[in-house]
């Protein structure tokens, strides 16, 4: 295994849960429709769970687009504040199976944990009470994104798994 | 109410004002309780003479005092406030006393208190005062004026004592007066009692003033008079206990302005002293009860029924004393509007019935039942109606998310997680590096960040949270550490890495897994990807995320006692490995923020089975006839809280009101019932059944 410099991989990772967490959470605020696409394309797990895992205050949601017909039909107004994020290289080397990944030099065949805390409104922004949220997030690379780099632009980084909750 | 007590008789009758209340008339029985003399105690201020009888409070006495010579008050302001000093003060030197604190001025940050500082050099031994009488004032034009031409009397004695060059603060200040027959005694300092008696013989108003100082001979009505401070914190003690119900929690503060005691005290006698005697009271209440807990313990409801309020501004302490009371009576008071009430919008979180009958906002403010609704998260009960029920209620404060909130998503694999989470926290606790070696290892990662800002739970929201000195500086908030070298220096990998930074930690006691379940929120699930320690799988080996919501105190390691409590997120990422059960900790972050109690993550009741949308998750907007749920001739109570729940219904569906109505009838005149109804039927409703966007 090409061993990745340390350096490299911390500001590769802190990058990517910093284009995140800029991007995710306005979605969830006011452009609900391009939320599927933070999302991995739906998969299966090796033992058949389904991917990714979407939690959302203890209810299960089956796949990016119930998430986001969710959000875009039910979910009141809302709007999410990040004030603390944090994130960790998880898997330094991740070639999702069948796939061929990033050069191995690059550093971008890595998994990112990321955890977000913070404070959304639902409702009247002005009224609504401040409620603290967690959420912990598990990002990996993009394999359409692979070799693609003068294209469109296209997410680097997909949502594999994500657990939110409501704390306060 | 007040307002048709018994006729006042005394000068200051006519007055309205926003004053809490007034003592006006009762304060001459206090008084002759005291002397049996037919006497008419006048406050110091000898208040509102202007013959005009009415203006509010402040305003009227600056005009009255905008005299020439006091324009150029050094304060900015007429000489109103130092003239009020020594008694404005007290109440805050008797609070500050009985706290034990001999010195005031140790506190002279706060303003409030600094007055306390200017004025104790005037205020000599107990009594410090001299009495002197002056007579006159019967046969002068004054006499016609309401007050009896007091405080035009003691306006001009004033400003004829003092010299036209004086600097204000020798301005001669008259300190205390009162009616004994023919003459007003009057108190000043004694350094000030030559330049009133040079006045003697000056003419007041059409008749000449004889002024004598009176051989120094206090009478025991006099003392008790001038040193009635000292005594005010005990009657305000005996006030509240007076007033308070240890059986039903209940603390009645109605009718304040006719509560002989308190007007004994003069506690209404000037519109200074008034305005302070409700904090003052609410202070002591602070000092008896020493945590917020035992207030809510001790206090559920309040009444402030019959005050005469006008605003809430007098009595707006309340919220911060009792944050927490359930039941509050505010009837029979003058409040006309919302904005009269506003300093109480989003206080009280817990209040759950209100009471605002009487008061002019009913019949003024169309639809101030739903702003109060609005206002007051926990509101069940308006005027002994209940316009929602306990499980709206929490429906409303959770943002009225479309999903209901459940218990934790454990998913588990082989009791991993559970065997984890059992062992992690009893270890964490106790040996931090014995835990490191059992479940680290050279890969693991380890960082802690701290929300600063985090929202906090609703009870503790009046309590500065601690510092987090012990953690800040390890703190990895990425949203604050843009430098890559600080950013890797506070990722710890590694077994000996992650030690060391546990070792620096706050010592720390987390509640009972078992036997306090309800203070964790512990979820997980398997996921795929994770690094192969043997390195055989690019696509790498699965594992579980776990993460845990839950609280903790630090505790201080010489007594073994709890201190601060915070509360925590921490995401753990388990693989295969080689520690306690076959397990390694990959990830471990841990999220600070302060206490956020427990809440948040219980069960919504009713959720469990599915029925989700209690309340839609967005309001309509309804044009609303005007006389729409509004109080009014003819109009039954009933009537008027069906109307309110038909407004509440259309806006939550988007409706019509006609659609609305009908679906209440349906369901019994249950908002829950019918936002039920209307869920299950909304497919099929016709167009014309809801208003148009």
């Amino acid at each position: 295994m090409a061993t990745v410099p340390a350096d490299k991989s911390a500001k590769m990772s802190t990058a990517a849960a910093k284009s995140f967490v800029d991007t995710y959470y306005p979605a969830l605020n006011s452009s609900r429709a391009d939320i599927a696409s933070f999302y991995m394309p739906a998969a299966n797990m090796p033992d058949g769970k389904p991917l990714p895992v979407i939690v959302f205050n203890g209810n299960i949601i089956p796949d990016p687009t119930a998430m986001q017909t969710l959000f875009q039909e039910q979910m009141p107004e809302a709007r999410y504040e990040v004030q603390d994020y944090d994130c960790h290289v998880l898997n330094p080397h991740y070639i999702a199976e069948g796939q061929s990944g990033h050069s191995p030099a690059s550093g971008k065949n890595m998994t990112i944990l990321i955890t977000v805390s913070g404070y959304v409104k639902y409702g009247d922004v002005r009224a609504a009470t401040m409620r603290g949220f967690s959420e912990s997030i598990v990002l990996i690379p993009n394999p359409l994104a692979t070799g693609n780099t003068k294209g469109k632009p296209m997410k680097e980084w997909l949502i594999q798994s994500q657990n939110f909750r409501l704390v306060v | 109410m007040l307002e048709t007590s018994t006729p006042p008789t005394g000068p200051r009758a006519a007055r309205t004002s926003e004053r809490l209340t007034s003592g006006r008339h009762s304060s001459r029985g206090g008084i002759q309780k005291r002397s049996g003399a037919p006497s008419v105690r006048v406050d110091k201020d000898g208040d509102v003479s202007m013959g005009t009888g009415s203006g509010s409070g402040r305003g009227n006495g600056t005009a009255r005092r905008a005299t020439p010579g006091r324009r150029h008050d050094p304060l900015g302001k007429s000489s109103r406030p130092a003239r009020n000093g020594i008694d404005t003060s007290s109440i805050q030197k008797t609070i500050l006393r009985s706290m034990g604190s001999d010195a005031p001025l140790s506190r002279g940050a706060r303003p409030s208190l600094k007055s306390v500082r200017g004025r104790s050099r005037a205020q000599n031994a107990r009594d410090g005062l001299d009495r002197i009488t002056v007579r006159g004032l019967k046969q002068s034009k004054a006499a016609g004026n309401p007050d009896g031409g007091v405080s035009d009397l003691i306006g001009f004695l004033e400003r004829k004592a003092t010299h036209p060059d004086a600097p204000a603060s020798e301005a001669v200040k008259i300190k205390k007066s009162r009616l004994e027959g023919d003459a007003l005694i009057i108190s000043v300092r004694p350094e000030d009692t030559p330049k009133i008696t040079r006045i003697n013989h000056y003419v007041f108003a059409g008749a000449e003033l004889k002024i004598e100082a009176p051989p120094e001979k206090a009478t025991p009505l006099e003392s008790n008079a001038d040193s009635e401070t000292p005594n005010t914190i005990d009657t305000l003690k005996g006030v509240l206990s007076r007033r308070y119900n240890v059986d039903s929690k209940f603390l009645d503060l109605s009718h304040l302005g006719s509560d002989p005691e308190l007007v004994n005290i003069g506690m209404f006698s000037t519109t200074s002293r008034e305005s302070k005697f409700f904090p003052a009271l609410m202070k002591i209440c602070d000092n008896i009860f020493t945590s917020a807990k035992q207030k809510e313990e001790a206090i559920v409801s309040v009444s402030l029924a019959n005050n005469a309020l006008t605003n809430i501004s007098s009595v707006t302490t309340l919220s911060q004393t009792f944050p927490a009371i359930r039941n509050l009576d505010l009837s029979n008071n003058q409040l006309r509007n919302l904005a009269s009430m506003e300093g109480w919008r989003w206080k009280f979180r817990k209040l759950d019935h209100l009471i605002l009958t009487g008061n002019p906002v009913e019949a003024e403010v169309p639809l101030y039942k739903t702003e109060m609704l609005k206002w007051f998260p926990s509101l069940t009960t308006l005027d002994t109606i209940q316009l929602r029920t306990p499980e709206e209620v929490k429906a409303a404060a959770n943002g009225r998310l479309p999903m209901p909130i459940l218990g934790p998503c454990f998913r588990d694999e082989a009791s991993i997680g559970e065997n984890f989470v059992k062992q992690y926290f009893v270890a964490y606790d106790g040996d931090r590096a014995a835990l490191v070696t059992g479940f680290y290892d050279a890969q693991s990662t380890f960082s802690l960040s701290v929300n600063t800002s985090a929202p906090r739970a609703p009870e503790t929201s009046d309590y500065k949270v601690p510092g987090w000195d012990a953690y800040i500086k390890r703190s990895r908030n990425l949203t604050k550490l843009a430098h890559l070298p600080a950013q890797m220096s506070r990722l710890h990998t590694g077994t000996d890495s992650i030690k060391d930074v546990f070792s620096t930690l706050p010592a720390t006691r987390h509640p009972d897994l078992l036997a306090e379940p309800q203070k964790w929120c512990i979820e997980c699930h398997t996921i795929p990807g994770l690094p192969d320690p043997a390195g055989q799988s690019a696509s790498g080996v699965g594992g579980l995320i776990v993460m845990v919501h839950g609280e903790f105190s630090e505790v201080d390691v010489s007594t073994g006692q709890a201190t601060t409590t915070r509360s925590f997120d921490r995401t753990f990422v388990l693989g295969p490995g080689a520690g306690i059960g076959g397990i390694r900790v990959a990830c471990d972050t841990l999220v600070l923020r302060a206490y956020g109690g427990h809440d948040a993550w219980q069960p919504e009741g009713g959720a469990v089975d599915g029925n989700v949308l209690a309340q839609p998750p967005t309001l309509h907007k309804i044009a609303l006839p005007p006389e729409l749920a509004v109080p009014s001739q003819g109009k039954s109570e009933e009537q008027v809280r069906k109307e309110l729940l038909v407004v509440e219904l259309s806006k939550g569906t988007g409706m019509t009101l006609q659609w609305s109505e009908q679906c209440l009838n349906q369901s019994g005149w249950s908002l829950e019932a019918a936002a039920a109804a209307f869920e299950q039927a909304k497919s099929q409703l016709p167009a014309d059944a809801f208003v148009s966007r």
